[in-house]
């Protein structure tokens, strides 16, 4: 009983664990670099959704598109400011540069909206589900719900449309695209801003299961070993990744923690992403590359 | 009309490739660049398609013209949404991981208009054998056909002029021969092709126009009738030798002096 | 030559002006206090704390200072963290002049109290206010005997659990004991009052049910809330989380999905306006011990000189900062206090302000609405307890001012 508690709450967590996993995958197929900024990404689209729907009062579903269509400028104003100058350098330069990013944009938030937790509770209709003594609340479940329906809105965009298979090929070459009149730079933008929707969208449903502040952010830390397991480059990777994290999570909560060794849970994820490495170098679904020695 | 004026080329500021490199590509015509490695080929087509960039490499002085407009300090959808000039890369430049079909639509991507679809028909009328292979990704094609499918790639962005790098680089010798009665056709429908190859055999058989360039400088042109004659040109490029026998020292390449030096 | 001739310049300025600064410095009498609060790290950040000492810097500045001295505090970030905390206390007791720095009057954190002890008890001795009500260093085993330079603004974490056990008690009623589930952070602050909570909890006839920890960064607590649902508990109190983390608004609104109609009672730190604001919904009906007025109580003389004071500083003050605010003020007052008694005593030592606080009474401006305390336990020992309310977002008082000392006897 405990067991499939635990474990429903693991993979509605999960979810939004892969939606978030899914904002960096797609960074990182098209400009080759780690977004080290997704906590502030988070707190930052949830904010520009909280001032829309809790500060305007606009309707949930006129609110949402709205929020994340902000956000997804946002995306790609930091794109333009830090990324495009960096263009033809080597990936790590970009990576250390979203580092750099984070602090600003920590420390550019707690000086806007104040260092308070801000009440954050959607609101939407109560999809709590008991059956028999199981119980998921609704904020959890609508997390899991609203994380898959992006997820599959997402990969519709980028498999089955035109500009998802410009997309797609971008990020595979980016000389090959330019030769073929593809304008590599505005792809590489809408990348980003497509990223910052995923990242601002699991924002949104995590904000939900608390409140929102500054302190959100430490959420965001939680997708590296989701990507790292699942694979950079692979975009089922990260759904699987972050499966894998909520469940193993939710059960070292429920297992583990009782016997004494409480805060476990943000470990384990490593441990089980450095066995991965051992077993899988690339993670379970990344493409490995072959190296001549 | 493409004319190249007096292009010197550097990469990363230091290291300089092309020394004043002049040359014409006469429209419907095909003209051919031959050279050894290194000899600055690919640059001039990078130069030419504003790719430099990319690889880091700045014009510092002289022109590139297309019709008689400046195309220095254009980006590269420009020029081929504009100029209709498409260039393909060395090496087979397609997208490994979409299929054939994605392929062509995402070379078509900057045009986007209705006729695509048909266009994609064109082109594998051009190059059948690509028709059987529609649904396969492009990664697993063999060198022959990836490189049928570059070309058919850069019909799909309806170019006037076509600027190919290599194309015959490690294909076998009867696909080769195909896909240069390819060119030919495309060149008799009207087309411009700018050719850029070390294989002078085939090259030659379908140039109007050859130039030959060497450590970033241009050092013979011509008539292709002309340079097939000249005998520098069938020692190293063609392979010819001289009929009688050499003594070793004079073989040595490096030491032989040519005569256009 | 010309370079040389510059820095040999500068040099000698410098020199120079090094004892004119502090010739300077000391032509003016100051008493500087230290005062180490939370201004970002894993515990929140609380930037109000720091507003109300700066007002009330200046409002004692405009008095012309307290009996000719000028009070100066010196606000510093000690992330809610011990060893950062020792750095700063560390670094400010080098720097300071003895004659100067004598008292301490800040966020000072239990670890910190506890790590500290034999320096500032016994080394130093430099009296140190401290906002934590430590039962280990204030309450039956500690006190002034043993630590005797620490003073708290509050009953200590033992007396506040008891004073809510009392109300659980009176709330309760039924025949059966009370079931009680108890909910802390794996901190010093968070095991501080455990122990003497378990020997209170037999003399009153109520039964612990469960017992569970939350780490403070955790983002999903529902595993120890199933735990504590399993258990069927009447009550649930916890103790040793602040507002600003981030597990504080999971656990509320957890709790309130699982455990819909169980009352959740808090210490001093989790009945604060920004748990209300963290907790939305879930927040409503919350019940705690607070040692600190609300800001919406004007009838109260010390909230309404807060209030003026506020204004003219033209404080623009979001809700979340008016708990800090009231709190900066509080503290600040406090040291004040400490500054008056001891220069009213004529001796203006560290040693003298200890013996000056523990002899002082005092009606904190008029706060405990004409009640008086006295710090000889090292302790003030006034509490309310408050419930909140959403629709409000308030706590409003439940019962009147409670004198810790004489209810629990």
């Amino acid at each position: 009983m405990d067991f499939l508690q635990s474990l429903g709450s693991g993979i509605l967590s999960g979810l939004a664990y892969g939606l978030l996993g899914l904002g960096l995958v797609l960074i990182f197929r098209a400009s080759e670099a780690f977004n080290f900024a997704v906590g502030e990404f988070l707190v930052i689209g949830g904010f520009l959704f909280y001032i829309l729907y809790f500060g305007w009062h606009l309707p949930f579903l006129i609110a949402l598109p709205i929020g994340l269509g902000a956000a997804a400028v946002f995306g790609a104003i930091v794109e333009r400011l830090t990324i495009k100058p960096l263009m033809g350098r080597p990936a790590l330069s970009m990576t250390i540069v979203t580092l750099g990013l984070s602090n600003i944009l920590a420390g550019g938030l707690q000086a806007t909206a104040g260092s308070n937790p801000y009440s954050f509770s959607l609101g939407l209709p109560d999809l709590t589900v008991e059956v028999g003594l199981l119980i998921y609340p609704s904020p959890q479940v609508w997390a899991g719900l609203l994380s898959i329906i992006f997820f599959c809105l997402i990969l519709l965009f980028l498999y089955r449309t035109r500009w998802g298979l410009v997309i797609q090929a971008t990020s595979e070459s980016q000389p090959k695209a330019l030769c073929f009149g593809i304008n590599a730079q505005f792809v590489l933008l809408l990348v980003w801003a497509i990223a910052t929707v995923c990242i601002g969208a699991a924002g949104i449903v995590i904000a939900n299961l608390g409140a929102l502040s500054y302190q959100t952010s430490l959420v965001g830390l939680r997708a590296i070993p989701v990507v790292l397991i699942g694979g950079l480059d692979s975009i089922p990777g990260a759904l699987v990744g972050g499966l894998i994290v909520g469940v193993v999570e939710a059960l070292t909560g429920a297992y583990v923690e009782p016997l004494g060794l409480i805060g476990f849970k943000e470990v384990v994820p490593y441990l089980v992403l450095l066995v991965t490495l051992f077993i899988r170098p690339y993670g379970l679904f990344g493409t490995v590359r072959i190296e001549r020695v | 009309m493409l004319r190249v004026e007096n292009l010197r080329v550097v990469y990363q500021e230091v290291i300089s490739v092309l020394h004043g490199v002049s040359l014409k590509v006469p429209d419907r015509e095909v003209t051919v660049l031959l050279g050894a490695n290194g000899a600055g080929k690919t640059t001039m087509l990078r130069t030419i398609c504003g790719l430099l960039p990319v690889y880091e490499g700045k014009i510092i002085e002289g022109n590139v013209f297309l019709d008689e407009k400046l195309l220095n300090r254009l980006d590269s959808s420009t020029i081929v949404k504009k100029f209709r000039a498409t260039y393909v890369m060395e090496d087979r430049p397609v997208f490994w991981y979409l299929t054939v079909e994605q392929n062509l639509k995402v070379a078509a991507f900057s045009r986007w208009n209705k006729e695509v679809a048909a266009d994609v028909e064109k082109v594998i009328t051009v190059f059948p054998v690509l028709g059987s292979l529609r649904e396969t990704k492009a990664g697993y094609l063999s060198g022959g056909e990836q490189q049928m499918l570059a070309i058919g790639m850069a019909l799909m962005t309806r170019p006037k002029i076509l600027l190919l790098d290599e194309p015959s680089l490690g294909l076998a010798p009867l696909i080769v021969r195909e896909l240069f009665s390819i060119i030919r056709n495309l060149n008799q429908e009207g087309l411009t092709i700018f050719l850029v190859e070390q294989n002078a055999h085939a090259a030659l058989s379908v140039a109007h126009t050859g130039y030959v360039i060497e450590n970033g400088r241009i050092v013979l042109d011509g008539p292709s009738q002309e340079l097939i004659k000249n005998k520098d040109v069938r020692e190293f490029y063609l392979g010819a030798a001289r009929g009688e026998q050499q003594r070793f020292r004079e073989a040595k390449r490096y030491k032989r002096r040519k005569r256009w030096l | 030559m010309k370079k040389n001739c510059c820095i040999a310049f500068m040099l000698v300025v410098t020199l120079l002006l090094f004892p004119a600064t502090s010739l300077w410095a000391q032509s003016s009498k100051v008493i500087k206090i230290g005062a180490p609060i939370p201004l970002g790290g894993a515990g929140g950040a609380y930037v109000g704390i720091a507003w109300g000492y700066n007002d009330c810097q200046s409002y004692f500045a405009a008095k012309g200072g307290i009996r000719g001295y000028k009070v100066v505090y010196l606000v510093e970030d000690n992330r809610w963290d011990v060893t950062t905390e020792i750095a700063v206390i560390n670094r400010q007791l080098t720097m300071e002049p003895k004659e100067e720095l004598l008292l301490f009057c800040g966020n000072l954190i239990t670890g910190t109290l506890k790590a500290m002890s034999e320096k500032i008890n016994q080394e130093v001795r430099i009296p140190s206010i401290a906002l934590s009500y430590s039962v280990e260093m204030f309450g039956s085993k500690g006190g002034p005997s043993k630590y005797p330079y620490y003073f708290s603004i509050g009953p200590d974490y033992s007396q506040q659990i008891a004073l809510l056990l009392r109300y659980i008690k009176k709330d309760h009623k039924k025949d059966t004991p009370a079931r009680l589930a108890v909910v802390y952070s794996p901190t010093e602050y968070g095991r501080d009052p455990l122990s003497d909570m378990k020997e209170d909890v037999a003399r009153l006839g109520i039964k612990i049910v469960a017992e569970e920890e939350m780490a403070i960064t955790a983002s999903d607590v529902t595993s120890q809330i199933i735990n504590i649902r399993k258990a069927q508990p009447d009550y649930i109190i916890w103790h040793g989380f602040l507002p600003g983390m981030l597990v504080a608004p999971v656990f509320l609104k957890t709790a309130r999905q699982y455990l819909p109609k169980v009352p959740i009672l808090g210490t001093h730190y989790q009945t604060t306006t920004p748990m209300i604001m963290a907790g939305d919904q879930a927040a409503d009906g919350l019940i705690g011990v607070s040692t600190l007025v609300q800001w919406h109580e004007t009838n109260n003389p010390f909230v309404r000189l807060v209030q003026e004071q506020a204004v003219k500083s033209n404080r623009q003050l979001p809700l979340g900062e008016k708990a800090n605010y009231i709190l900066g003020w509080n503290l600040g007052l406090l040291g004040a206090h400490a500054v008056d008694v001891t220069t009213a005593s004529g001796d203006v030592s560290r040693e003298g302000m200890k013996k000056a606080l523990e002899k002082s009474t005092w009606d904190f401006e008029g706060m405990y609405e004409g009640r008086k305390f006295s710090y000889a336990s090292h302790k003030v020992p006034m509490a309310r307890i408050y419930k909140a309310s959403f629709a409000q977002k308030q706590w409003n008082a439940i019962t009147p001012w409670l004198n810790a000392d004489e209810e629990l006897k």
